[in-house]
């Protein structure tokens, strides 16, 4: 074990001489802004978007031809996980008119929702992969984007949104966005969220990448957590039914071809469930651990893009999936704990990113894709990177500069989160700066739908990360956690009206027989079976020993 | 990711930066550099329980363990826990601590509505075993005081970032499921004890009575050249 | 300005916030500050004492070593806890007597604190507030602060068993108490003797039997009317729900108009040394005092 100082090694240390040394200087030092150009190229050079290699073109489906990473291809050119004639659907486990796939933040609005809007409980049904709220949602840290304050409005919410978005978002849901805002901030205030607020009772607001405007509500960080185990109370509260670790492996159809509900699977019990609904609602969240370009992650265990495949298989469209999001600061040491999310709150709170040298790379709150690819240029196009023992690159975050600049004590006051992080790896941030290198966060697109959830494929909403054309091609701060309570009230609410009229018919799983020769057709060399469920980290000597038992049938 | 490079033949003398470790009871030699969850992996685990988030925010990963030849016990949470020689672990896959029904609207914050749904707070001993178990260092017992103090505010305030991992209702004598407590605390404190700026309900207002319905008409008619000309000269509130 | 690490018990933050907050208000007009300690805990009152487990001596001990932390930052103090709260005093007395005695158990105890960076060493002294008024303060300097002297108002000083028993917990003597007569007079007050001044009110049988306590309290009120008195002065929270709620009940019952209501101590020294009337919260009051406080021409 190698002699460690503050948690850092004496190679490290010496970069950090430099970032101690020119701190003074750099306080209310502003680095300019990028112009459009040179956002352009940035991108197109170092964003893994725009890599040529890492990606593929869908081959079959709504989306065909459309280029995305290969591991989302891997994931949507795949076969189902079972095979659908050993399904019984004559035999109808729940019988309900809400299914909610996925209870994180979106799935459980929409379910309070509907049931705000007069659908009894009995009648809705969440399913969760794992426990209720393991999801991306709890893990949002630094804060939610709503247009409250006189300075600020909607209309400058939304500029800022298609901004940074590169203007590919879908204007309706953009709007519908930055409209609901405020609506969202009321409820939450009368479930008992506990927003920040300044000495002067105002909310405490801060910028984030690419807002005009302080508009940014926080928590402390752990803005996600406090607004969902408030929500999950109110929702445990009202007793709605909720599955664990019972995720959804296909979706069911009826004759028409409109979803009709899903097929569900107990993880531990092994047993699979018929859910009959008139709606459905996908809420399944995002995809970090399919760990697109070989990148370490921000999300939860189980983001593994399940409900964009079985959507898809469904026949719904998706939209903007060859956008990913890599937050631009994932931790990059120590090693136990790369990928973590640094919540950009710490930029917000006027931490700045400096090279090797000890000064400024870029402006610190640039929209999350430019700052990230500037980072990335920081570590492959120049020298002026850190190395860490383990070889990881990564540039510093000067957090020990919020201290000066608000005053001691701000970051175990509004960070305490990252502090107990780092402090549990000896290192202390508000003396020591912190390494960082982009992770993959956030899913920029999935399964398309319009400002009242509808996917393409009727019977089926869609609320959350899981959706796609939301954000366009780039997600700003403070905009998912938003969407989530957005567009998971607007599915609960819209799921509500919906069920009034809606017949299901004859459940089946054709679409999935289909899906069965549509891969067939692709000649894949090996077989690859998807939803993924859960990623795979056993160390490769267990792999080597694992072998399928047989168990007699009767 | 990155996948453990192993060989299948490990010879004793290559188990350098190795250290022994005692998963429910079966020793396991692990890189001394693990977090307790990537030890579990390694040694062959796949999770169902015990892993949520991985970053320490959803208490999934409740670990209990003691140190060879250490009496204590000590808690964690194991994605965010590098393992030691001699830990003898096991996880929480559940904790039993049903959370009463009431509605936040109908409530008062005072000591007497915690003490309504929670009447085992009376109960407490002060003598801190909650304080010592939590990963988060938060001082449970106290919060667990305030709130029979009537002190919501204060009990919202220490109790804040508790993860409801569950170890403090596990080794409470007294039986009390703190995490619930407290979430009740802090609603009662969000909700009734903390202010709302009269800004919010007014903008809420003015977009219900469409005070941007022509802003938005006008621009989401724009092309995108002129969108973006708007988004460049935009001017911004400096931070 | 002397400051006494304040130890406040649950009630005392609950229903009898009138209790302290006049309190806090009077002690730092006399220049002797009751300042909370910041992280106390419940003493455990019945529960602690009903029981030998010595986890259930646990609580009162670590209040002992958090006030002994507290005094640190004190200004010009002495090693006392200081309480209002007469279950209070009288737990935290009766457990500190016992540590004194078998350090085995503190010892045994102390393994506990250890851990939370606290320890014990039996170098506290608990005093109630009203000690610390007749001793450390004096009845003379009390005079000199009033500025309202409460004259028309006859006080009964009424004890209650837990100010005076056990010889362990008591703070004057057990026959023949005076400080709360001695601290009535010395705000202007008349002080009216009676009998009954520490038959007991009947304590938590409130929840269970009532009865008892409605008996009780007839007893005790009963004698005080007949010897002219026009309100009760206490210094326990229970005893002041009993007294004060019985009465209310008893009247709506029988129509009876004659009534005593009850004040704490501190509040009567607040009224006499020209505080506002807020901090007394008499809207808690189930015998609103403000009436015969008009009556006597008692302002604010």
């Amino acid at each position: 074990m190698m002699k460690l100082k503050g948690g850092y090694t004496e190679e490290m240390r010496k970069s950090i001489d430099n970032v101690n040394k020119t701190r003074s200087k750099r306080i209310g030092e502003v680095f300019d802004h990028m112009t459009m150009k040179e956002r352009d190229d940035v991108l197109k050079n170092y964003h893994p978007d725009y890599k040529a290699d890492g990606k593929r073109a869908i081959a079959y489906g709504e989306n065909k031809s459309d280029i995305v990473p290969v591991e989302v291809a891997d994931i949507l050119e795949s076969y189902p996980i079972f095979n659908p004639d050993d399904i019984d659907l004559s035999q109808i486990d729940y019988d309900v008119s809400i299914l909610i796939i996925g209870g994180g933040g979106a799935g459980t609005s929409a379910a309070i929702w509907a049931n705000y809007s007069g659908v009894p409980v009995d009648e809705i049904l969440v399913s969760n992969k794992l426990r209720h709220g393991d999801a991306n949602t709890v893990m949002a840290q630094g804060g939610i984007q709503i247009a409250d304050r006189p300075e600020d409005s909607p209309l400058i919410h939304y500029l800022d949104a298609v901004g940074g978005g590169h203007f590919d978002n879908i204007p309706e849901l953009a709007k519908a966005l930055v409209n609901d805002a405020p609506d969202i901030l009321r409820w939450h205030k009368d479930l008992g969220v506990m927003y920040d607020l300044d000495e002067d009772g105002n909310f405490m607001v801060l910028s984030g990448g690419g807002t005009s405007r302080s508009r940014m509500h926080s928590a402390k960080d752990y803005t996600g957590l406090e607004i969902f185990r408030v929500i999950r109370d109110e929702f445990r509260g009202l007793d709605i039914p909720s599955l664990e670790f019972t995720p959804a492996i296909e979706l069911l159809t009826d004759e028409t071809g409109r979803v009709a509900g899903a097929v569900l699977y107990h993880l531990e019990t092994k047993q699979y469930f018929v859910v009959k609904a008139k709606t459905t609602i996908m809420s399944t969240g995002g995809f970090g651990r399919l760990h697109v370009s070989g990148f370490p992650t921000t999300n939860h265990y189980g983001a593994t893009m399940d409900g964009v495949l079985m959507s898809y298989r469904a026949g719904a469209k998706l939209r903007n999936l060859e956008s990913t999001q890599f937050h631009p600061t994932g931790a990059a040491y120590p090693e136990q704990i790369v990928g973590l999310l640094i919540t950009e709150k710490v930029r917000g709170l006027g931490a700045q990113v400096l090279g090797n040298n000890g000064e400024q790379i870029c402006y610190p709150l640039e929209p999350r894709d430019v700052e990230a690819s500037a980072v990335i240029k920081c570590c492959t196009s120049t020298e002026n990177f850190i190395e860490t023992p383990t070889g990881m690159r990564g540039v510093w975050l000067d957090s020990p500069l919020i201290e000066e600049i608000r005053g001691k004590g701000t970051i175990v006051n509004n960070l305490s989160a990252m502090d107990r992080m780092f402090q549990r790896f000896g290192i202390d941030l508000t003396v020591d700066p912190i390494l960082i290198y982009p992770s993959l966060h956030y899913q920029n697109g999935g399964v398309l739908h319009d400002e009242l959830c509808h996917s393409s494929v009727s019977g089926l909403l869609i609320a959350g990360e899981v959706s796609g054309g939301v954000h366009g091609k780039n997600r700003l701060m403070g905009n998912s956690l938003l969407e989530i309570n957005v567009f998971g009230r607007r599915a609960g609410i819209e799921a509500a009206k919906e069920i009034k009229n809606a017949k299901p018919g004859k459940l089946s799983l054709d679409h999935i027989k289909k899906s069965i020769s549509v891969i067939d057709s692709l000649g894949l060399k090996k077989k690859r079976y998807g939803p993924m469920i859960l990623p795979e980290y056993r160390s490769d000597i267990v792999r080597d020993r694992l072998v399928q038992l047989y168990e007699s049938t009767d | 990711m990155s996948k453990t490079k192993t060989t299948l033949k490990k010879k004793k003398e290559e188990k350098t930066g190795m250290v022994k470790i005692y998963i429910m009871g079966q020793a396991y030699d692990v890189p001394e550099t693990l977090t307790i969850m990537k030890a579990m992996e390694y040694a062959g685990y796949k999770f169902t329980r015990g892993s949520g988030c991985r970053a320490g925010f959803c208490g999934a990963c409740s670990t209990v363990y003691r140190k060879e030849g250490d009496f204590r016990i000590y808690t964690a949470l194991a994605c965010q826990t590098i393992v030691e020689a001699g830990m003898v672990l096991t996880q929480l896959p559940f904790v039993p601590a049903d959370k009463p029904e009431y509605d936040i609207n109908s409530l008062t914050p005072s000591a007497n509505t915690i003490l309504r749904y929670f009447p085992e707070v009376a109960r407490c001993l002060s003598c801190n075993a909650c304080s010592k178990v939590c990963p988060q260092e938060i001082k449970v017992m106290d919060y667990v005081q305030y709130c029979l103090q009537g002190q919501i505010s204060k009990a919202a305030e220490e109790s804040f970032d508790c993860v409801s991992c569950g170890l403090c209702a596990i080794r409470c004598p007294a039986e009390i499921p703190q995490y619930h407590v407290a979430q009740l605390a802090r609603r009662l404190h969000g909700k009734y004890l903390m202010k709302t700026p009269d800004y919010l309900d007014i903008r809420i207002k003015e977009i219900k009575e469409d005070k941007y319905k022509e802003g938005f008409k006008e621009m989401m008619a724009l092309s995108k050249e002129k969108l973006e000309e708007k988004y460049k000269n935009r001017d911004r509130e400096s931070n | 300005m002397v400051q006494y690490s304040y130890f406040p018990g649950c009630n005392l933050k609950t229903d009898a916030r009138g209790f302290e907050k006049s309190a806090i208000a009077v002690s730092k007009k006399l220049e002797s500050e009751l300042v909370e300690i910041p992280n106390w805990n419940c003493c455990g009152t019945v529960h602690t004492m009903t029981s030998d487990n010595l986890m259930k001596r646990i609580a009162p001990v670590r209040i002992l070593a958090r006030s002994r932390n507290h005094i640190e930052e004190l200004e010009d103090t002495l090693n006392q806890a200081v309480t209002l709260c007469s279950m209070c005093n009288s737990t935290l007395k009766i457990v500190n007597k016992e540590m004194k005695e078998d350090l085995d158990a503190l010892e045994t105890i102390n393994f506990q604190l250890e851990e939370d960076n606290e320890t014990y060493e039996n170098d506290m002294e608990v005093k109630h507030f009203l000690e610390i008024l007749r001793d450390s303060v004096g009845f003379s300097k009390i005079r000199e602060k009033v500025v309202k002297p409460l004259i028309g108002l006859k006080i009964s000083a009424y004890y209650g068993c837990m100010l005076l028993h056990p010889d362990e917990a008591k703070i004057d003597d057990a026959e023949m108490p005076s400080v709360l007569e001695d601290l009535v007079e010395s705000l202007g007050a008349e002080s009216i003797f009676s009998p009954m001044f520490k038959h007991c009110c009947g304590s938590y049988h409130i929840v269970e039997d009532e009865d008892i306590v409605t008996d009780q309290v007839k007893k005790i009120t009963g004698d005080v009317l007949s010897r002219g008195a026009n309100a009760l002065v206490v210094a326990c929270p229970l005893c002041a729900y009993n007294l004060d709620q019985q009465q209310k009940m008893l009247m709506e019952k029988t129509g009876k108009k004659d009534v005593l209501p009850i004040f704490y101590f501190s509040q009567l020294m607040a009224i006499a040394m020209g505080e506002p009337w807020e901090i007394n919260h008499f809207e808690d009051h189930k015998i609103d005092p403000r009436e015969l406080l008009k009556k006597l021409k008692i302002e604010e």
